[in-house]
């Protein structure tokens, strides 16, 4: 048993560290916190982090990653989230992995020293009007026709289809067999005429898209792995993306922690305020809980053991810990933590409000709380579906 | 980074398991309960013969020489079962801090006796506050001649009505904070001025009330340093809270691994209650709650085994903990409905267990706060 990284790790922890703290530049901060998704800044950092090698840590050396254990990914994605810069998740984690795993060799080489390097990037498309936790009810649908597939329907909630290179769709290729059996997945370019990528945004600023195909033509070459296999793949991809990371938190936590310390020093906190250090102590703990479950995962995927029900709980957990420490930060900015426009009254540049609104997406995206509970149940647990 | 048991301490698990279960059945259980002592000198016997007294001492006292994972191990198993010996109290809470902070004399003269199951202790701090800090010390102890009279009394001190030592906390001298002019005595509950009062508690344990009227005690007896004592009581205080929440872990896992074989046989509505979400979703919180706190738990273990700083862990361990087992009581309950009321049934005496963890050496708020003073919030 050892609950502290390898020298290995660390030595990989400390090489990303000391790059992100040189190479993040202001600009890439501030699309990253923008809501808007990658900027020209954002990739060109990406393109410099992927001649360094640092973006895919535990994937095979001749697709440019260095074979490290699998908690390195972990590490990779809490220190670009603590340096304020775009853990490209998507590509990382769903689209990367899931081509590794079970696309053609012909997409293995196409795409990925391309993902490794920095180079492109994926949006996921798998969400429907209709098909939201009951993702597998999917309409989207791609006929066969020669040596091309015609696509036709809606996607929506895809967070990266403005500015992609790829989209990772999940579509439906066989109506006549139950839901789980007639869905495939393929790699689309959002510039084949059909697709139309129109605008949402959540209450925080965080863009997301709805994305519409008219009988959109794709090169049947373009499916990946196997027809109608789709399900497993995205269930397979599914538990890398809810690993999860709470770098992102860390970082403002730290924050508010300098912010109430300058409080406590200027006597603007006082001793009727003691519930301020608890909270503080309370929410440090479940941060650190948080850390222990999303490695835990990391921890099976190294042993080669089978996930059943740990990436789901490491994901709920994180999003409950989101929400208390953005609850306990506005209640520790009292009525300023409402103020939006800029002015000397504004504590910590309005961050934390931002962070605040966004922290009700996180027990949504990549399958909400409800569904993470019952595959805890189910797969975990072995209680019955029916 | 690498967080499974190997296979020597599974060995440990496996052995630990089987004997529990063996040892201690429900008649057993409820014989103990029922009897005046609450305790059974032969089984305790027999924890001896398996090397669970000496488990982290040294072999040169009659030890194993395991560290403090093994430990968590057995008081994981111990807490699935039920925490129904002075396991505890000899080891934790008398046995570690000898062999931390005692002089080589007293190591050789208490530690195998401990391993030979032949001596049982405990720790006497609190006082009528029931606080578990330096402040709560108001028993004196002055100096006369050669040796200390001890004069106050002690309160929630566990299994003193059949200790043969216990290490009791005074104040020999006043200074600057509280912390300071604490002193660690090694008493013989068989001396002269002790007077023993067991109270029975709700979790069917025995505390007691300790008196000390005029109580001799040699300067030869103090444990570490007279005056600084308060250093080895927070660091016995330290590895008491991430002791309990092992055994706190084991009862948490019990309670779920109960609930979850109810859920799937209990039929209403001609389906078992575990196909229903209302139900899986208490199951999958309860889960959540068990894996976190093991996860926790092993995680300040394992900083003591490696001889590394633990504060932080531990606080934020009993914090954790405290909390995450009542819930899980509150929802295994939930999932029982009536049958899981009933005095018989096993899910109260885990119910019991649960309320008096959560305040042993401080309940949740209390290591918040410690945890928030130790990070400087």
């Amino acid at each position: 048993m050892d609950f502290e990284f390898t020298q290995e790790e660390k030595e990989y922890q400390k090489e990303v560290r000391s790059f992100l703290q040189r190479e993040v530049t202001a600009e890439a901060a501030h699309e990253h916190h923008s809501g808007e998704g990658l900027g020209p800044h954002s990739r060109a950092l990406l393109r410099k982090m992927g001649q360094q090698r640092l973006l895919a840590p535990t994937w095979p050396k001749q697709y440019g990653g260095r074979e490290l254990s699998p908690v390195t990914r972990f590490i990779l994605s809490e220190e670009m989230a603590y340096h304020d810069a775009p853990y490209p998740l998507t590509f990382l984690e769903v689209a990367g992995p899931g081509i590794l795993h079970f696309g053609t060799e012909e997409q293995k080489a196409t795409y990925l020293t391309r993902i490794t390097s920095g180079e492109i990037e994926f949006a996921t498309a798998y969400t429907e009007p209709g098909a939201g936790s009951d993702v597998a009810a999917l309409t989207l649908y791609a006929e066969a026709r020669g040596d091309t597939y015609v696509l036709n329907g809606q996607k929506t909630f895809s967070s990266h289809a403005h500015h992609c290179d790829f989209i990772w769709l999940a579509v439906r290729t066989d109506k006549t067999v139950p839901k789980h059996r007639g869905i495939s997945i393929f790699i689309v370019d959002p510039n084949t005429p059909g697709i139309t990528v129109r605008p949402l945004h959540t209450m925080a600023g965080v863009r997301a898209n709805e994305i519409f195909f008219d009988d959109v033509v794709v090169p049947a070459n373009n499916l990946v792995g196997e027809k109608n296999r789709g399900w497993d793949y995205m269930v397979g991809a599914l538990n890398y993306e809810r690993g999860g990371t709470v770098g992102d938190l860390q970082r403002p936590f730290d924050e508010l922690v300098e912010f109430v310390a300058e409080r406590r020093r200027a006597g603007k906190i006082t001793a009727e305020d003691d519930w301020i250090a608890e909270e503080l102590a309370r929410v440090a703990t479940e941060l650190h809980i948080a850390r222990l479950l999303i490695y835990k995962v990391a921890e099976i995927q190294e042993q080669k053991g089978n996930l059943t029900y740990e990436a789901s709980l490491g994901k709920l957990y994180a999003s409950q810990v989101r929400e208390r420490l953005f609850n306990v930060a506005m209640q520790i900015l009292g009525p300023y933590g409402q103020l939006c426009d800029w002015s000397k009254w504004i504590p910590l540049h309005a961050k934390i409000q931002k962070l605040f609104l966004d922290a009700p997406r996180w027990s949504i995206v990549a399958g909400a709380s409800e569904i993470q509970r019952n595959i805890m149940a189910i797969r975990g647990l072995g209680l019955p579906a029916k | 980074m690498h967080l499974n048991l190997t296979y020597q301490q599974e060995m440990v698990r496996e052995v630990a398991r089987d004997f529990m279960r063996d040892k201690f059945p429900k008649e057993v259980r409820k014989r103990l309960d029922e009897g005046e002592s609450g305790h059974s000198p032969e089984i305790w016997q027999e924890m001896a013969e398996l090397g669970w007294m000496g488990l982290v001492f040294p072999e040169e006292y009659g030890g194993a020489e395991m560290g403090f994972i093994e430990l968590a191990i057995l008081l994981e198993e111990m807490g699935k079962v039920r925490p129904v010996s002075p396991f505890f109290s000899t080891v934790v809470l008398g046995g570690l801090p000898i062999l931390d902070a005692g002089s080589d004399e007293q190591k050789r003269a208490y530690l195998p006796a401990i391993a030979a199951g032949e001596a049982i202790w405990t720790l006497a701090l609190a006082e009528e506050s029931g606080r578990y800090d330096a402040a709560a010390v108001a028993m004196t102890a002055t100096v006369d001649g050669d040796s200390y009279i001890l004069d106050g009394t002690k309160l929630f001190v566990p299994d003193a009505h059949i200790a043969d030592y216990l290490l009791c906390v005074a104040r020999t001298g006043n200074g600057a904070r509280p912390e300071d002019g604490i002193t660690v005595f090694i008493v013989d509950t068989k001396s002269d001025g002790v007077r023993c009062t067991p109270y029975r508690t709700l979790d069917n344990n025995r505390l007691c009330e300790v008196v000390f009227s005029r109580v001799r005690v040699h300067a030869a007896d103090v444990l570490g340093r007279a005056g600084e004592g308060w250093d080895l009581v927070q660091a016995l205080l330290d590895k008491a809270a991430v002791a309990k929440c092992c055994e706190m872990s084991g009862g948490a896992r019990r309670v779920l691994d109960m609930t979850i074989e109810y859920a799937k046989e209990r039929k209403q509505f001609n389906r078992p209650i575990g196909s229903f979400q209302a139900v899986q979703h208490h199951c999958a919180n309860m889960l959540s709650d068990v894996d976190s706190s093991w996860l926790i738990s092993y995680e300040a273990a394992w900083r003591i085994s490696a001889g590394l700083p633990h504060a932080v862990e531990a606080a934020m361990a009993k914090a954790w903990v405290s909390d995450a087992y009542r819930r899980v009581l509150a929802l295994g309950h939930q999932v029982h409905g009536g049958v899981g009321l009933i005095d018989e049934h096993d899910l109260p005496q885990y119910f019991r267990s649960a309320s008096a963890a959560e305040v042993a050496f401080g309940d949740a708020r209390f290591h918040r706060k410690q945890l928030a003073q130790r990070l400087g919030y």
